[in-house]
């Protein structure tokens, strides 16, 4: 009790110096801002901040009741340009512990990141803590101007997810005062088995295909992660769009084209505003059956629409890809 | 073991503002805290970047076509993905309809209308995000006939003949208000163009226009030392601000936060007649045409700092994708032309699109040609048709849109 008490009195201290760090750091704008930023706070519960909705489903996983979770990329989004409000980004600064995914995914809300870190937040980078891949260069199937850098969606390897929220807990652990370790790690560790399950899971399920053809023709540049650790290839291909759909030339689908004749494949795993027009096309181009598939890929989508958590994101990639790779 | 990774932070620096401040904060906290909702509840805290009620992000550029019809001031909107046309508010009497890439500027003797078409894209430098949204009506600039309009994403500056410059909040716009900032007195010569977090503008002294700046709240900041005779056209490129200048083009670009200014000359005397003043790019690109005089056209290379001229028919409308694609030309024929830019030989040709006769000139009205990434398009006013031309493939039309208005205006937003 006494160590809960004297956390409460630290927790206090270092919320007023958040508070008056943000105020002094927003050039002072008086008493304004001394309201605005300093009056929102929601009491002495412990609080962590998680960037992307995919880490901030793990970390709820792990948490439990234990802490307040707060998530500041909504559902359906793009981590790659959801940005902060100023309160948001207060709230960051005021933080027991930040986790992002990092790896220059979340662009517009890293140098927040950063601030808070800079002010005394604990902040838990898991994309680097997980063995990173590097982007493969653009003809092999990763984003062209990227080749040679770190790559950021590793969540779409299951295994790496699990080494992440073991991390999380240790960090939760470590650095948000008042909860229960035991509660924490039992949660980790049930999470953990779950991830496992989803691992054997896709295993058994990726057999299914075959071995020739466990390619992904695609224009997300998130999977990278999945094929290294289930034996996909990737290959890069760049989807026409909308306009050029309505009455395409063959040159218009060149791209996508090749890319399928040298997968061996004739499913398509894209976002398109139109997939049955576009599978309609490539119909029409290629001659037999060609499948146009959508996957998630960087977002959760709001509950009951999906994926709304992670394990659900996961198992219904997997089916979508299964069924249309070893239906063939 | 709690305490010691809480302790963490280096307090000493803070503690005597603390201390000095610590009377401000309990004054404007007392009876707050209770009942002050928790940001993270608070939904409109969390409004991710780019999102605007009511938009959906879509995977594709969602490209849109606005028509007008000057006598009746019918107006449509043409949605080329889907091929829907909508029709939106009369607009009588436009003498000119242009585009910042989302919103649709009807240049009439009493103002300027603003229409949201409802399609943009915001770039993010390594990749773009593209939206779609209803249509809407914004309501009236008050920059009348002969007005010139520019944005960013911050500012739209409406430059009226008079060369006074109203300021806009663009950003009240994309909300469906308009909301003036300011009024630059000026007088400007030519349009005030929002470029790289400034305005540029010509200021006439002593017989030459000179670049001056402004930063967005519209104060002079320091601006390049450049002089453009005779200043008639602007295009904004990611390499900078074209300004057509007498002897050629002034690039004004943007380097660590300073404008900088750079001459493309045309290296050889050009009559006023045969300047090119009617500029016209692919947006993303920094290929420019424009005519010069009436059967030749302009292709300025703003990246290899090079102007080519290429004999063509007699012009009524010019454009090309850049990148190495063919240079486009609409000819008093009422075919469109393809040329090679290297090479100044015609590589493909269409059959007549266009009813009736054709006059050359730059008229803000008219057949013109919009051209995106993988389409280009024009406008048949007296057939009631635009032509949808693969310009890739042989210039061939891969769609003819019939529409119940003359489109005597059109431009193309989603961009």
């Amino acid at each position: 009790m006494t160590t809960t008490a004297e956390t409460g009195a630290g927790k206090r201290a270092r919320v007023r110096v958040a508070r008056l760090r943000s105020l002094l750091m927003g050039l002072i704008a008086l008493t304004t801002v001394a309201a605005g930023t300093a009056c929102t706070t929601g009491g002495d519960q412990p609080r962590i901040v998680v960037t992307t909705n995919i880490l901030g489903d793990i970390t709820r996983q792990i948490v439990g009741d234990e802490a307040e979770v707060t998530v500041l990329m909504k559902p359906d989004a793009d981590p790659h340009s959801f940005g902060l409000s100023a309160v948001q980004a207060a709230e960051l600064e005021r933080a027991d512990l930040v986790v992002f995914n990092g790896l220059g995914l979340e662009e517009n809300v890293l140098r927040h990141v950063d601030a808070a870190r800079q002010s005394g937040v604990a902040t838990f980078e898991a994309g680097k803590a997980v063995d990173p891949l590097t982007f493969h260069a653009g003809d092999d199937g990763g984003p062209e101007e990227e080749a040679g850098q770190p790559d950021p969606h590793f969540w779409t390897d299951p295994d790496r997810v699990r080494k992440a929220s073991g991390l999380i807990a240790d960090q939760v652990v470590e650095h948000v005062g008042g909860v229960d370790e035991q509660a924490i790690r039992a949660n980790a560790a049930r999470y953990e088995k779950q991830l496992a399950d989803l691992t054997t899971w896709m295993e058994k399920s990726f057999a299914l295909i075959p071995e020739d053809e466990r390619a992904l023709v695609t224009n997300h540049h998130v999977f990278g992660y999945l094929a290294d650790r289930f034996g996909f290839r990737v290959i890069g291909a760049v989807v026409p769009s909308g306009t050029t759909l309505a009455s395409p030339s063959s040159s218009d689908l060149r791209a996508l084209t090749r890319a399928m004749e040298e997968a061996g494949v004739r499913t398509v795993f894209a976002d398109s505003s139109q997939p049955d027009k576009l599978a309609q096309v490539l119909r029409t181009e290629l001659g037999g059956q060609v499948s146009v598939v959508e996957l998630y890929s960087e977002s959760l989508t709001r509950k009951d629409a999906g994926a709304g958590t992670y394990l659900q994101m996961m198992r219904a990639n997997t089916t979508a890809i299964t069924d249309s790779l070893a239906g063939g | 073991m709690a305490i010691a990774p809480t302790v963490r932070r280096n307090v000493t620096p803070w503690a005597s503002a603390a201390l000095a401040l610590t009377a401000l904060l309990t004054t404007s906290c007392a009876g707050k805290h209770s009942d002050a909702p928790a940001p993270q509840k608070n939904s409109s805290a969390t409004t991710p970047h780019g999102y605007v009620e009511g938009a959906k992000e879509a995977a594709e550029q969602q490209s849109r076509l606005l028509l007008n019809d000057p006598g009746t001031g019918d107006s449509r909107v043409l949605d080329l993905i889907t091929g829907k046309v909508r029709s939106t508010a009369q607009v009588a009497g436009a003498e000119q309809l242009d585009t910042d890439g989302r919103f649709g500027f009807f240049h009439t003797a009493r103002g300027t209308h603003v229409l949201d078409s409802g399609a943009w894209t915001v770039d993010h430098g390594d990749h773009v995000h593209y939206y779609r949204a209803a249509i809407r009506d914004i309501g009236v600039l008050p920059a009348g006939a002969g007005a010139q309009i520019r944005s960013d994403a911050a500012v739209t500056a409406a430059t009226d003949k008079d060369g006074r410059t109203g300021l806009y909040d663009r950003t009240e716009l994309e909300k469906g208000s308009i909301s003036s900032i300011r009024t630059l007195p000026g007088p400007h010569t030519g349009a005030v163009i929002p470029y790289a977090e400034h305005l540029l503008a010509l200021v006439e002294r002593d017989g030459t226009a000179k670049v001056s700046a402004y930063d967005r709240a519209g104060r002079p900041v320091a601006s390049p030392d450049a002089e453009c005779d005779e200043p008639r056209g602007d295009a904004v490129t990611r390499r900078g601000v074209v300004l057509g200048c007498a002897d050629g083009a002034l690039v004004v670009g943007e380097k660590d936060g300073v404008l900088t200014a750079d001459r493309i000359p045309y290296g050889r005397d050009v009559p006023a007649a045969e300047r090119a003043t009617a500029f016209r790019h692919r947006p993303g690109s920094d290929t420019l045409t424009a005519p010069a005089g009436d059967r030749a056209v302009w292709v300025l290379d703003v990246t290899d700092r090079a102007w080519k001229r290429v004999s063509t028919g007699p012009v009524v409308a010019t454009g090309t994708a850049g990148e190495g694609s063919a240079l486009l030309v609409l000819e008093t024929d009422g075919a469109l032309h393809g040329y090679d830019i290297d090479t100044g030989e015609e590589v493909a040709r269409t059959e007549p699109l266009l009813t009736g006769s054709q006059r050359t000139g730059t008229s803000t009205s008219g057949p013109t040609i919009e051209v995106d990434r993988s389409r280009a398009y024009v406008n048949d006013p007296k057939g009631k048709r635009v032509y949808e031309i693969d310009y890739n493939d042989d210039l061939r039309v891969a769609r003819t849109f019939d529409v119940d208005i003359e489109p005597h205006l059109m431009t193309e937003t989603g961009r």
